[in-house]
């Protein structure tokens, strides 16, 4: 007998509280990527994805992403331990879930307001996001890229972190005015008597079809 | 002028995208709709993208179409590439559709110099959103936004004029 499923019938928030308690492997196997989290008595001690070490943050992107996309088989295999833990996290996993759970929770609150992920913000001013400090301090990570332009695609990869997060933390920043959409000026026409021809060229048809 | 020119039309899921360049192309027309798998309020949809051919006195004018569908959003920069400029279509009918349209018209502002107008289509529903309104939610410029319908051919044209008056630098 085993626990394993499919992450689209029951969500990663609802198997992991149950498992958490005991002592074991939970293992995601998604398009072509193993994500396994060895637990013990309620406590994530170790993570990997395709064999590499996740960090606190990084586990909880990772989470973040399964609760999000729910996409992945897992199976939980009793009893496993970790031959050695190349990064040991000794998080409390009822903190981690109720951290995601609140997280996907607020991003699907505002899901459509959500900027698109490839329009790029520049920083404006980032002190207004002080008040809330998850987000100064990622604008003070992402400073040079802000500076110049970036996307929530483009900061989601630079920063290892899920991309509807950066895209939540953007639409955070440009509420308090500590980023704006970047505008590109619109391009000065090289071709005008081209246009006018094309313009003269639709008037026309525009005569004919109302004859 | 032998240049291929080109301008892209835009837009979500049902907005008219289709609609309007069969209506252009007057045959010339490339179709690629498919059966709809998924419930979108239509039974066909564009999956790879609409293309119709205008000769204009030597010049010839292509007019593409992006599928509406979000996974296809990377299909806009490629072939917004070299644009004149980029027709938002938006339903004035289904303010549902509005954020995805304020997304898209938020990627091109940021990611393109291309000029842009925003079409509005479906202004003949029972409860519709004036293109100026629309304009209002998509913080946009009201002059920019024109009510047409994808189906007449002579209004089908409004939104090319449009464009092709901001090209020529009047508003």
């Amino acid at each position: 007998m085993a626990i394993f499923g499919d992450l689209k019938d029951i969500g990663v928030l609802d198997i992991f509280p149950i498992i958490a308690p005991q002592n074991g492997r939970f293992v995601v196997e998604e398009g072509g990527r193993r994500l396994i989290f060895y637990l013990r008595g309620g406590r994530l001690i170790c993570a990997y994805v395709n064999d590499t070490p996740l960090s606190p943050a990084g586990v909880e992107e990772v989470f973040l992403e399964l609760a999000r996309n729910g996409r992945g088989r897992f199976r939980f295999e009793m009893n496993q331990s970790p031959t050695q833990c190349n990064a040991a996290l000794n998080l409390p996993a009822d903190e981690l879930t109720l951290r995601v759970a609140t997280l996907k929770d607020e991003i699907e609150y505002v899901e459509k307001a959500l900027p698109h992920p490839r329009a790029e913000f520049l920083l404006v001013n980032p002190e207004k996001a002080k008040g809330e400090p998850e987000l100064y301090l990622f604008l003070q990570h992402a400073w040079p890229q802000l500076a110049r332009g970036a996307s929530a695609e483009v900061l989601s990869r630079e920063f290892d972190m899920a991309l509807d997060r950066v895209r939540f933390l953007l639409y955070k920043a440009r509420l308090l005015g500590a980023v704006r959409l970047r505008v590109r000026e619109r391009k000065a026409l090289e071709t005008p008597g081209l246009v006018r021809r094309m313009l003269a060229f639709f008037q026309r048809r525009s005569r004919q079809a109302s004859a | 002028m032998n240049a291929p020119l080109k301008i892209v039309v835009t837009g979500p899921v049902g907005a008219g995208k289709s609609t309007l360049i069969r209506t252009l192309a007057n045959g010339g027309y490339v179709d690629t709709d498919a059966r709809a798998t998924e419930a979108i309020g239509k039974a066909t949809t564009t999956v790879a993208m609409d293309h119709a051919v205008m000769d204009i006195e030597g010049a010839t004018l292509h007019v593409f179409g992006t599928p509406g569908q979000e996974r296809f959003d990377y299909m806009w920069e490629i072939l917004a590439e070299g644009a004149l400029g980029t027709l938002l279509l938006v339903r004035a009918d289904q303010p549902a559709d509005l954020p995805k349209a304020r997304q898209i018209l938020e990627f091109i502002l940021s990611r393109s110099e291309v000029p842009y107008v925003i079409g509005v289509t479906h202004l003949d529903a029972e409860e519709a959103w004036a293109p100026q309104e629309i304009a209002l939610f998509l913080n946009a410029d009201p002059a920019l936004a024109v009510g047409f319908d994808p189906r007449d051919p002579k209004d089908a044209i409004r939104p090319f004029v449009r464009l092709l008056d901001a090209l020529n630098g009047r508003k």
